[in-house]
């Protein structure tokens, strides 16, 4: 297991190496410098010669695969560079903004599974009853609506019609960063993010506990006279929990990719609405700081739920010594 | 003669599927004495397993109806028990062994694991710890090596031999009153195939319990059971002695089944015999004999009429006018 987690690990390394070169060739082939954006002003007022100084100032004359290599060295040295707008350190911008990001998509994540695990067992329980009906329209729903539209809309009945939850933010004063004033703050950003989520979990929660509740191992059980409950929970859900997994390690780039939009609508001070301010104001190296940040996340996440998958299955387990 | 312990009267039971309701299993009658070892024989589908399954109610609940019948079980009818009542008899009082261990056995929990759950859903009262050390006595007692170690490891470390020695293990762990084991060599072969119905017939001759043995294989009932039902297409044909199925069978399918037999001195160039035509489907059987589209005595009658159970004074029952005019000739 250990030999397999390493191979694993090399096999992220490459891919993360792959990422972030092809972003960094992404931006820099998008119109527009930070050199322009630094001089500042009315574009067509710009002095080229002025935008070619700084741009020789920052590095950004030379090939792009040189550019690179700079950056990635110093990215191994832990330097993620300054940003053109802030002039403070990379690192100093998406520490403080990383909090946020991960307990919103953490919580929405866990939310989203204690709502779909158990709605979708109960699916496939009872399969074409009005119940399994009910809960694969809602999850449809969920799943074609688009993350701002729900927004909006949760942002609409609770915080602008009932007044029961504030419309925006992490906390209420920046003076006053309690519990209780985060958890308020985070119910309906967290709600948009996990009914996304929910569909996609609860539907396939369904498909697989419906093909392991009739299993033979499921029959064995109930012949032996072991309750319903286990036989549905111990035997049908641990099976079938294998195959959700997968669906679950297959969405954490969307879950962070739609967190980007929802702390957007929500002023979420995470990495998402840093990352849409430094694309518009062309802060490259912040960009590829936040790049390397969800690369990461994503990559380690891949990684956990593989370990998991070798909890869950002994099969797996074996085959991986 | 021994009591009974099992009773099956006129048991019915259909499916209800999208082309309409098909009967599966039509007016069945058979008992199971105490004791006793009864081999149910027939091809695949022809009821066999749906029947057995019945008795512990594991037929899928959303599709099955039992319109007529009893199913008496030291004189409880089990087809009223509820499901709570219904879960105190399963593995308790009548147990039963499947076909396929592989997938018999849950594969993510640990043989042992299994074995406790089995043990403590209907003994509370035994703790963990004793219930496992009961879980290795009993992977012992049925032949397997090393229990202790097999106790940790999962279904697909173990050999399907051992497998089937599992599933065993599990039908007998709270002595129960009748087994029920549904082609419990199927998935074997041979050379294992006689250690584990040596294994059935030596725990069935230890604690005196009854068995139903279901399988297509007549080798396997001439060496185990003291009575042989022959069941076709829903029904039950022939019911008789091991020994009078054997030398004196009556209906056409089952002497077909005798036929089938490889045998050892039958000349090279021969032949094997088989009964030529399938099985009506589920459906289309009509109103005649089942059999009559495959018998080669089939009449008229046999074709528009189902000959109704006829037993002798031996207590041989078949289902079929030939025998039953044969009979009343001697």
């Amino acid at each position: 297991m250990t030999k397999y987690i390493i191979k694993r690990a090399g096999i992220a390394v490459v891919v993360f190496l792959g990422i972030t070169l092809l972003v960094y060739v992404l931006i820099s082939l998008t119109p527009g410098s930070p050199a322009e954006m630094m001089v500042g002003g009315d574009l067509s007022k710009i002095s080229p010669e002025k935008v070619a100084e700084v741009e020789k100032q920052l590095g950004l004359d030379k090939p792009v695969f040189v550019q690179y290599i700079k950056w990635l060295g110093n990215v191994l040295k832990g330097d993620f560079g300054t940003s053109y707008k802030t002039s403070k350190p990379v690192i100093d911008e998406i520490i403080p903004r990383l909090k946020p990001t991960l307990i919103l998509t953490i919580t929405s994540t866990i939310i989203s599974l204690l709502i779909a695990v158990p709605l979708g067992v109960v699916s496939a329980y009872k399969p074409y009853s009005a119940w399994d009906y009910i809960s694969s329209a809602l999850a449809f729903l969920g799943t074609s609506v688009p993350n701002f539209f729900i927004s909006l809309i949760l942002i609409f009945i609770f915080a602008v019609k009932i007044k029961l939850l504030p419309v925006s933010g992490m906390y209420a004063t920046s003076a006053n960063q309690n519990i209780g004033s985060l958890i308020v703050h985070l119910i309906l950003p967290m709600t948009a993010l996990s009914l996304q989520s929910v569909g996609g979990i609860l539907r396939q929660t369904r498909g697989s506990m419906l093909e392991a509740l009739h299993g033979d191992y499921i029959r064995t059980s109930r012949a032996l006279g072991v309750s319903e409950v286990r036989v549905v929970f111990r035997h049908g859900l641990r099976n079938a929990l294998l195959p959700v997994l997968t669906v679950i390690g297959g969405r954490l780039p969307f879950i962070i990719g739609g967190a980007v939009i929802t702390e957007q609508i929500f002023s979420w001070p995470g990495l998402g609405s840093l990352m849409v301010t430094s694309i518009t104001g062309r802060d490259y190296s912040v960009i590829m700081g936040i790049t390397v940040f969800i690369a990461a996340v994503v990559l380690i996440g891949n990684i956990i739920i593989d370990i998991c998958y070798g909890l869950a299955d002994p099969r797996i387990r074996q085959s991986r010594t | 003669m021994a009591e009974d312990l099992l009773k099956v009267s006129d048991l019915v039971i259909q499916f209800k599927t999208k082309k309409g309701t098909l009967t599966a299993v039509d007016h069945v009658n058979f008992t199971v004495k105490k004791g006793e070892i009864l081999g149910l024989v027939g091809e695949s589908g022809c009821g066999k397993s749906v029947t057995s399954m019945q008795i512990l109610g594991l037929n899928p609940k959303e599709n099955t109806q039992v319109p007529e019948g009893e199913i008496l079980f030291e004189g409880r009818d089990l087809l009223k028990l509820t499901q709570k009542e219904l879960r105190a008899v399963r593995g308790e009082e009548i147990s039963m062994i499947f076909q396929d261990s592989l997938t018999g056995l849950d594969p993510v929990i640990p043989i042992g694991k299994i074995l406790v759950e089995a043990i403590r859903a209907h003994h509370k009262e035994i703790s963990k710890k004793d219930a496992w050390n009961k879980g290795v006595k009993v992977l012992e007692s049925v032949g397997i090596p090393s229990p202790e170690k097999r106790m940790h490891e999962y279904a697909h470390q173990l050999s399907g031999g051992m497998r089937q020695r599992v599933m065993i293990g599990l039908a007998l762990l709270n002595d129960t009153k009748l087994v029920i084991a549904d082609e419990p060599t199927t998935a074997l072969d041979v050379t294992i195939q006689a250690q584990i119905l040596d294994l059935l017939k030596k725990r069935q001759e230890e604690k005196e319990n009854s068995v139903i043995l279901i399988t297509h294989d007549m080798g396997v009932v001439a060496e185990m059971t003291d009575r042989i039902a022959v069941m076709y297409a829903g029904m039950i044909v022939e019911l008789a002695s091991t020994r009078d199925i054997f030398t004196d069978a009556k209906h056409p399918y089952t002497q077909g089944l005798l036929k089938a037999i490889p045998k050892l001195d039958q000349p090279d160039n021969e032949k094997l015999y088989i009964i030529e035509g399938t099985v009506p489907p589920l459906g289309q059987r009509g109103d005649g004999c089942p059999f009559a589209n495959r018998c080669e005595y089939a009449t008229e009658r046999c074709r528009n009429e189902r000959p109704e159970p006829h037993t002798d004074s031996n207590g041989h029952m078949v289902r079929c006018f030939r025998a039953e005019e044969q009979d009343k000739e001697v």
